[in-house]
């Protein structure tokens, strides 16, 4: 039996937030850019379930779309992380403040 | 009839200034300035000679036209705006043949006399760029074929005026003077344009001729005037919107461009100007601009008998008013700027005793003579090292005997002795005052004995110049109570003013031949219009040829037939009869009745022995004793200028300063851009305070919006699905 569509929103909905809640609570930024591709998936599942939902293909082209952007967040995400490894020798977020004040 | 060497009069003096503006600064030569600008007035003199008297042009001249038709030639379609139409195009008719030949030819000798006068002075090149762009501008004004452009060269000579003034501008004086000229000339130019646009509402039409262009029919506005009834004789309809209304704000601005009570206090405070420029500007040619205007509408003015009246009286109250300050002025020129103010006077009233064409006549034959007069007082300021103040002058002609001849020959004309041109013009003034139909009971008596006393006084106050600056005893190093105020006393600090090293000297030939000139003219140029009441004493029949050249331009009076012309029939049977063709035979009809020319040649007689008495009267009292004080009131010139500057000046300045710049500028506007900055700043502050500068409390944020926006969204949705 196939699952219902609530099914897909409430484990798209706990992963949501698990990735929510993961990226207020860590300072690792490796961490909250994992938390961020979590919530991304989550969202994607959403797309998925709905399009499988209404019949239509539309939500399953823009889970392309997202995925896409994805992968480039990622690239130039972790570009900027080891960018900021290398000078602050830390990839804790709160480390970086250079602009503050 | 259209000629297309019209423009080139305008024209020739513009591609002078720009000449000079470009090169002539590069260059820095006097040769070259003043010879471009010399040339360049010439060519349009000539060409205006040309084109005036027909020689070498295919058509007669603009003064032969007949029935006065005008001289085209269109320039181009300036603006058109449904009915309302505007050209850049010029007309000579036989008004503005003369006005160009007299401006051409006396500004022509003036820029020569100018190359000497201005000699050494190091911004000679700008000097002759603002001359020939007055020159441009005056032209203009005269040749316009319409209000509008003419009012594009009004606003021009103003402009003119006010660089010339303050030429100097390195002393205060001449900056203030050239600030109160120009303010002052604006009053007037609200008259003007307001004028313009009320006679467009009237008649539809800004032109001054009937015409085509291109296959359009354009009308008079004037015609339209002259055909419309006379207006009714009261103060009313000076209010009422109608033509009254038109002429008066006409005048308005002639009272600020000719100098007239209430707006005639610029005209002395210029003086502060270069001499050529006095004597060009603000005596032989811009000032009467305002007399120009008149004449040019007349058409108005003889429907409006209040206006009329109103012009005689204010000229008529300025010509004494001026006469009695230039009586106790001690620098040369001050007591010709006020003479000059007295005769343009004389000139209004005139236009307003409906004498048009002796206003006209006066313009030409005060043009020459005062020109001479400011020239000649330009060469005694010259040969006496600029020295202006008449108590340190004095025997003047031991040294300057060609200045002094030909300043003799000035002083006649101006004080009315027979022969000399100022006669002839002023005495026609007097008498058609005297003969004024269209003035309440008696009043043109009142306005003739007033202007018959002020000729005495013209001539009392020019004896009195010419007394202190020409006979007695040297004064050359007399000690003045207060600090003499010109421009030039850096350059004599080595105690110049104190004990003149130099006598004084007459001046080269480039000054002297215009002195000369002009005086030949001063002497003999009256002559064109002599009224037949004086040439037929010498058995000439009919020599007044000006008044015959000018009859056409001038509407035949509606009021001429006399003070019963108001009833509504007759007015219309009038309007009638003002066709052009009637009205040019009518008047070559003219006769001359017995006991007119009796009175004439009375009244001349009479203004000849007063201007005698009066010159008899300035020698006895100046030549014994040239410094006799004169009373204080008429040396502070009646506090005209103190009551000016309590009156409006300090309070327009006051309510500046203490209400629109402190209250409204900097309270206000400033107020409101800096409160509206203020605002921003305070708000940014607050909103920095939500910057916490951790990425967390960012993402926490984000996803609070988040929350609250999907729980709007669920409530709502909620709510529509029960």
């Amino acid at each position: 039996m196939e699952p219902s569509l609530a099914s897909y929103l409430a484990l798209s909905g706990i992963l949501f937030t698990i990735g929510a809640v993961g990226v207020i609570v860590k300072r690792n930024a490796i961490g909250m850019f994992m938390c961020i591709e979590l919530m991304l998936n989550a969202v994607n599942i959403t797309f998925v379930g709905f399009s499988r939902f209404y019949n239509d293909s539309t939500g399953q082209l823009f889970v392309f779309m997202v995925m896409s952007v994805a992968a480039a967040e990622a690239a130039i995400g972790l570009g900027i992380i080891i960018a900021f490894f290398r000078n602050r020798v830390s990839v804790d977020v709160d480390d970086a403040s250079l602009l503050k004040n | 009839m259209e000629n297309n060497f019209l423009s080139l009069i305008i024209f020739a003096p513009l591609v002078g200034a720009v000449v000079n503006w470009l090169i002539g600064r590069r260059l820095k030569s006097e040769v070259f300035s003043g010879t471009i600008a010399c040339v360049s007035v010439g060519v349009s003199a000539v060409v205006a000679f040309m084109i005036a008297f027909g020689i070498g042009t295919p058509h007669e001249g603009a003064l032969f036209m007949p029935e006065g038709k005008p001289i085209l030639d269109h320039i181009w379609t300036w603006i058109e705006v449904g009915k309302f139409r505007a050209d850049f195009a010029l007309a000579m008719d036989r008004l503005s043949a003369i006005y160009a030949l007299f401006i051409t030819f006396v500004g022509l000798l003036i820029h020569v006399f100018a190359t000497g006068y201005m000699h050494d002075d190091e911004g000679y090149y700008r000097f002759f760029t603002y001359m020939n762009l007055f020159m441009f501008s005056m032209l203009t004004l005269v040749l316009a074929d319409n209000f509008l452009l003419m009012f594009v060269g009004w606003e021009g000579v103003g402009l003119c005026s006010y660089l010339l003034i303050g030429y100097y501008i390195k002393w205060d004086t001449a900056r203030r003077a050239a600030k109160k000229a120009f303010v002052m000339n604006r009053i007037g130019d609200w008259g003007v344009i307001m004028g313009v646009l009320l006679i467009f509402t009237l008649t539809g039409s800004v032109s001054f001729f009937d015409k085509s262009v291109d296959g359009v029919t354009i009308n008079s506005a004037l015609r339209l005037i002259s055909q419309m009834p006379l207006e009714s004789f009261n103060l009313a309809a000076i209010f009422a919107g109608g033509i009254t209304s038109a002429a008066v704000l006409l005048f308005i601005g002639a009272t600020g461009k000719s100098a007239q009570i209430p707006l005639f206090t610029w005209l002395p405070d210029a003086m502060a100007g270069p001499t050529p420029v006095s004597a060009l500007i603000h005596a032989a040619t811009m000032v009467t601009a305002g007399v120009y205007m008149v004449v040019r509408c007349n058409a108005i003015y003889q429907n409006a008998p209040s206006a009329m009246m109103l012009v005689a009286v204010i000229g008529c109250a300025t010509a004494l008013f001026a006469a009695t300050i230039g009586l106790a002025q001690n620098d040369i020129k001050k007591v010709l700027a006020y003479s000059t103010v007295s005769q343009l006077g004389y000139m209004f009233l005139a236009c307003g005793v409906g004498a048009f064409i002796a206003a006209i006549f006066h313009v030409m034959t005060h043009a020459f003579f005062k020109a001479l007069l400011f020239l000649g007082s330009g060469s005694v300021i010259h040969g006496m090292h600029h020295e202006q103040d008449m108590r340190r002058m004095g025997n003047l002609k031991k040294y300057m005997p060609i200045t002094f001849a030909t300043m003799v020959t000035g002083w006649l004309a101006i004080a009315g002795i027979p022969i000399f041109s100022g006669f002839f013009s002023k005495d026609e003034i007097l008498y058609k005052t005297f003969s004024a139909s269209n003035l309440p009971e008696n009043l043109n008596y009142v306005l003739w004995a007033i202007a018959l006393f002020t000729a005495v006084l013209t001539a009392v106050y020019m004896t009195r110049m010419m007394v202190m600056t020409f006979w007695g005893e040297e004064r050359f190093d007399l000690q003045l109570p207060e600090k003499p105020d010109t421009p030039f006393d850096d350059e004599h600090s080595e105690g110049h003013h104190e004990s003149h090293h130099h006598k004084p000297h007459e001046s080269p030939l480039v000054m002297t031949i215009p002195l000369i000139i002009l005086a030949f003219l001063s002497t003999f140029g009256g002559l064109v219009g002599v009224p037949y009441a004086l040439s037929s004493l010498v058995g000439l029949k009919d020599v007044n040829v000006f008044e015959h050249v000018l009859e056409p331009v001038i509407v035949k009076s509606k009021t001429a037939s006399g003070k019963t012309a108001h009833s509504s029939t007759e007015t219309h049977e009038h309007s009638v009869s003002t066709k052009p063709d009637k009205q040019f035979l009518h008047s070559s009809e003219e006769h001359h009745s017995e006991e007119e020319i009796r009175t004439e040649r009375l009244l001349a007689g009479l203004s000849v022995i007063l201007a005698l008495s009066g010159i008899g009267i300035g020698w006895i009292l100046f030549i014994k004793n040239p410094l006799r004080q004169m009373p204080k009131i008429l040396k502070r010139r009646w506090y005209v200028d103190e009551i000016y500057n309590t009156l409006i000046v300090d309070p327009i300045t006051n309510f500046s300063r203490s209400f629109l710049w402190k209250g409204i500028d900097v309270g206000f506007v400033d107020g409101i851009v800096n409160g509206a900055g203020a605002f921003i700043a305070g708000l940014a502050a607050a909103a920095r305070r939500l910057q916490f500068g951790f990425v967390r409390s960012y993402a926490a944020f984000m996803l609070l919006g988040a929350l609250i926006l999907l729980g709007y969204f669920i409530y709502y949705g909620l709510r529509m699905l029960q």
